[in-house]
């Protein structure tokens, strides 16, 4: 099928397209286990196969332990407690490393969710285990000691394996289930991209200082935790036991063990590029950098006005500028991790928890020119289409969904290739193709074509005129980025990227079951 | 108030007894220091453009900084700040990074290839090692920010993502503080294996990062208003703040008021000497300094090294590093080398600049600390006038 057969590509299609397959919402994330979907796999845990054979191929400790101590069944006796210490034991880990790391999610009422880790001293060890608590939904708010959640590195199959570990009716004792399908509801890209199935974990969206609704204590002081925390758990046992002094973790901390966690799902993900090569493999590759696979949220930093940077320019853009010069170049933005705005006037608010670019993705964009898949030259091309919207482009991932449509119904053959390594970048250029046909590539070397923000105006013009107005030297483009950014320095600019907010955390909250909550967000109209 | 040790006050309380100042231009740098040792070639490594320079923009942002955020930059104990330096501050035309009494550069160790193991050659990337006075103003010079990789090299990495192949080094050693013991004996500890503590890699290079750079900041942010040789008009309300006056002087004296360091430093001695404090067995400021940042030589004549340079910890304090840092060994319990643990997967993403990698992955959260010893600290604050108001540790400079 040639590519005229296919709907020409608008900028608004895939927006309709995504909303409709909203899988669930962030009420329903974010209350606890209880009330959440109600559980479509094997919910029971027990009675249809043997429960030891579930874990038959599994390679990691939490395997081991429950192999060792469950029963057939998948039945546990004890609670949190005796699982950490258990599965500790196996690792391996001194029980002064355990840490808790605390979130605070919100149904009608904030409520906290504990994270822990062992051998917490070294973050690629930490992220081995992840235990996951939910509320007891008693009066004090309480951690519920027999209901909680595991995600365990399996080495050998380079994954995160989920386990849901809860106390369920009368039953003395808890029941073990393997591979939760809610739990895939949350880890899991949405299911709607061309390429389903990425699963990721852990969750951290709030992944940068000042890590919003983090206990960021010791090391910093929280953003909006101690004033959202509820008072009635002062009096409540166990979430006091998981965070007492010599346990409590900070925002910082975890920050570093989830990217180290991210950094080994990337790293299996990229194993594909020396597999043969395969269609849908070399697109597993290519996905990351055109549509949101996995979110990530930034906030202003309290009072010093500052935001990460890529709030407002992906950082993409800022590292291909490095790999593909170094530090030469003078425009500031490339030199700066954050954005800073002037004071806010005194009926302004503060931006917060705007949605930014996954930093797994940012890491496989990265990853991919490291390993020579694609040149850094590629990458800053796709990211300078749309790069006013660094997150959540239509366009951008519009150019994927439709070139990915053109690939499958022309029967791509790709036994032409050895692996994947060489596929990915042929792939690339058929995708950066307007329609199937014209490439999105300048005419000039080092150069780009910088479209701010793509409508369907520009698209049609692109169509009849060509790209040539859009054509930028890369020190050109720089600068272009640079003068956006000096022009939100302003105390107006905050009110400027509101309704660019509002337009990324409506698209969030429709699309990703794990997102926070978004302040002051109104999606009626969108 | 024990007044013993207060033999200084006099001068602090003449300062605190003027009342609400004339306005008086600021003092020029003392006569006897050297202007050009607090920027290491002027304003050369400033994070934004000469033209752009003003003082009252950079120390409004360093406020925002150190006071509007969520770190306790000043407490009863310590005066702290991050060894990831100011944003803006990078390796733009010459690296520039390193400057806030810490260096950092990252150690890498090359696979042996013949014997699959991580054996072979450590290199040193983005260390200073000297100065480059060819220019108009002279810059510090590094060992090659990029590690360059066989493609050999490059796949023994990737196969091996998990393993730790190299440390991010984060240094606070002064420059002109002596080489350790151990060095004469050849008994040092080493890191990767391979590489012995010395002074010659470890130590901070440049000479803004030495105990006496650090002496002259805070002698001279504590003189300058003690004498009354700075001080401050009521017109101006900018300078009503506690962390203005000492970062406008910081940039008065030495055009450094960019750093969380120097900026940090001034507010602290200004508010020492405004409030009249004084430091237990002091006689005069330069006493009081020597108490607070004893030199090499103080420390050897003491018989007990206590500061080789300011001591690094976590935001959580000291011995509380971040994950995956430790002290590196120095036989003593100085505290001022770290090392953070570098992953292949993460060291094949950043050839171009692992020391970039180890400043934005470590550098926010190891934390330099200037003791202050709070229970040899005395005040008075002037019985009346601007500065009258003083809480028991004024040095502890807040938002308010």
């Amino acid at each position: 099928m040639s590519p005229s057969h296919l709907p020409r590509l608008a900028v608004s299609t895939l927006l309709f397209a995504l909303l409709g397959h909203a899988a669930c919402t962030e009420t329903a994330s974010q209350e606890p286990a209880s009330t959440q979907t109600p559980c479509t796999g094997k919910c029971d845990g027990a009675g249809e196969q043997d429960f030891h054979a579930s874990l038959e191929g599994r390679d990691e400790p939490v395997a081991q332990y429950l192999g060792a101590v469950a029963s057939s069944k998948g039945k546990l006796a004890g609670d949190y407690r005796s699982f950490l210490d258990g599965v500790g034991a196996s690792m391996g880990c001194a029980p002064e490393s355990e840490r808790t790391f605390v979130i605070l999610l919100s149904n009608k009422d904030y409520f906290p969710r504990n994270i822990v880790t062992l051998c917490s001293d070294s973050p690629r060890k930490a992220n081995q285990l992840f235990v996951s608590t939910q509320s007891d939904q008693g009066e004090l708010g309480d951690v519920d000691g027999h209901n909680f959640k595991v995600a365990a590195w399996d080495g050998e199959a380079e994954r995160y394996n989920l386990y849901e570990i809860s106390q369920r009716g009368e039953d003395a004792e808890m029941t073990v289930e393997v591979e939760p399908a809610k739990c895939a509801t949350c880890h899991s890209a949405p299911a709607d991209l061309p390429v389903a199935g990425e699963v990721f974990a852990p969750i951290m969206n709030e992944l940068t200082n000042p890590w919003t609704l983090w206990n960021a204590e010791p090391q910093f002081r929280s953003h909006r935790f101690e004033d959202l925390l509820p008072a009635a758990l002062a009096q409540a046992p166990i979430y006091n036991a998981m965070t007492r002094e010599e346990t409590l973790g900070g925002a910082a901390d975890f920050e570093t063990i989830t990217r180290a966690a991210l950094d080994r799902v990337a790293k299996a993900r990229l194993d594909l590029r020396k597999e043969a090569a395969s269609l849908t493999g070399s697109l597993r590759l290519l996905q990351p950098l055109f549509c949101e696979e996995v979110i990530n949220y930034a906030s202003e930093n309290h009072g010093t006005n500052q935001i990460q940077a890529d709030a407002l320019v992906d950082a993409s853009i800022r590292d291909m500028f490095v790999e593909l010069d170094g530090y030469s170049w003078q425009q500031d933005f490339i030199h700066q991790d954050r954005h800073r705005f002037q004071d806010p006037t005194s009926s302004q608010a503060r931006l917060e928890v705007i949605p930014v670019r996954g930093a797994y993705s940012v890491s496989m964009d990265r990853a991919l020119v490291s390993r020579r898949v694609l040149t850094a030259q590629q990458v800053l091309r796709l990211r300078a289409l749309d790069w006013q919207r660094p997150v959540f482009s239509e366009f951008r991932c519009n150019l994927f969904t439709h070139g990915v449509e053109r690939l499958r119904l022309d029967g791509f053959e790709s036994s032409a290739y050895e692996t994947n390594a060489e596929l990915a970048p042929v792939l690339f250029e058929e995708i950066m193709k307007l329609d199937g046909e014209l490439a999105l590539i300048p005419s000039e070397d080092a150069s780009v074509i910088s479209a701010p923000r793509v409508t369907d105006e520009l698209l049609e013009r692109w169509r009849t005129q060509g790209t040539q107005a859009e054509q930028l030297s890369h020190d050109a483009f720089a600068t272009q980025v640079d003068d956006y950014l000096d022009a939100l320095t302003t105390p107006g600019a905050r009110a400027r990227l509101e309704d660019e907010r509002q337009r990324r955390g409506c698209l969030a909250r429709s699309r990703f079951a794990s997102a926070p909550e978004i302040p002051n967000l109104s999606c009626e109209t969108r | 108030m024990p007044r013993s040790f207060l033999p200084w006050l006099g001068a602090l309380l003449l300062f605190g007894a003027c009342g609400p100042a004339a306005e008086v231009p600021p003092a020029q740098p003392p006569a006897n220091t050297n202007a050009s040792q607090g920027c290491m070639g002027g304003k050369c490594d400033i994070p934004t453009d000469d033209e752009d320079y003003s003082w009252e923009q950079v120390c409004t942002e360093r406020r925002a900084d150190v006071l509007e955020g969520n770190r306790e930059s000043f407490s009863r104990d310590f005066i702290r700040w991050s060894c990831a330096d100011v944003d803006g501050v990078s390796a733009r035309n010459s690296d520039d990074r390193g400057q806030e009494y810490c260096e950092y550069f990252a150690l890498v160790q090359l696979p042996d290839l013949d014997a699959d193991e991580l054996s072979g050659a450590v290199l040193d990337l983005g260390r200073i090692n000297g100065e480059d006075t060819s220019g108009a103003r002279p810059r510090p010079t590094t060992t090659p920010l990029e590690l360059e990789l066989s493609d050999d090299q490059f796949d023994w990495y990737d196969d091996h993502g998990d393993e730790v192949v190299g440390q991010c080094i984060f240094t606070s050693w002064h420059e002109d503080f002596p080489e350790l013991a151990c060095e004469a004996s050849g008994d040092c500890p080493e890191v990767l294996g391979d590489v012995a503590v010395s002074a010659q890699t470890f130590r901070m290079q440049v000479g803004i990062n030495s105990n006496n750079a650090a002496r002259e900041l805070l002698r001279d942010c504590i003189k300058a208003p003690a004498q009354g040789t700075y001080t401050t008009g009521e017109s101006d309300a900018t300078l009503d703040d506690d962390f203005m006056r000492g970062c406008r002087l910081a940039d008065d004296l030495y055009q450094t008021a960019w750093r969380f360091s120097d900026s940090s430093i001034c507010a602290a001695g200004v508010r020492l000497a405004e409030c009249g404090c004084g430091v237990e067995g002091a006689t005069d400021i330069d006493a009081a300094v020597a108490q607070l940042i004893p030199s090499p030589q103080e420390q050897q004549e003491a018989g007990a090294l206590s500061l080789r340079g300011f001591p690094l910890g976590g935001w959580a304090g000291l011995d509380a590093l971040p994950s995956g840092c430790s002290y590196i060994e120095t036989q003593d319990s100085l505290r001022t080398l770290v090392a953070c643990d570098i992953y292949a997967f993460d060291l094949i993403d950043h050839l171009k600049d692992p020391k970039g990698f180890c400043r934005k992955t470590y550098g926010e959260n190891v934390v330099v600390h200037v003791p202050l010893p709070a229970d040899k600290i005395a005040c008075e604050a002037p019985a009346e006038g601007r500065y009258s108001q003083c809480s028991e540790t004024p040095w502890v400079v807040t938002a308010n």
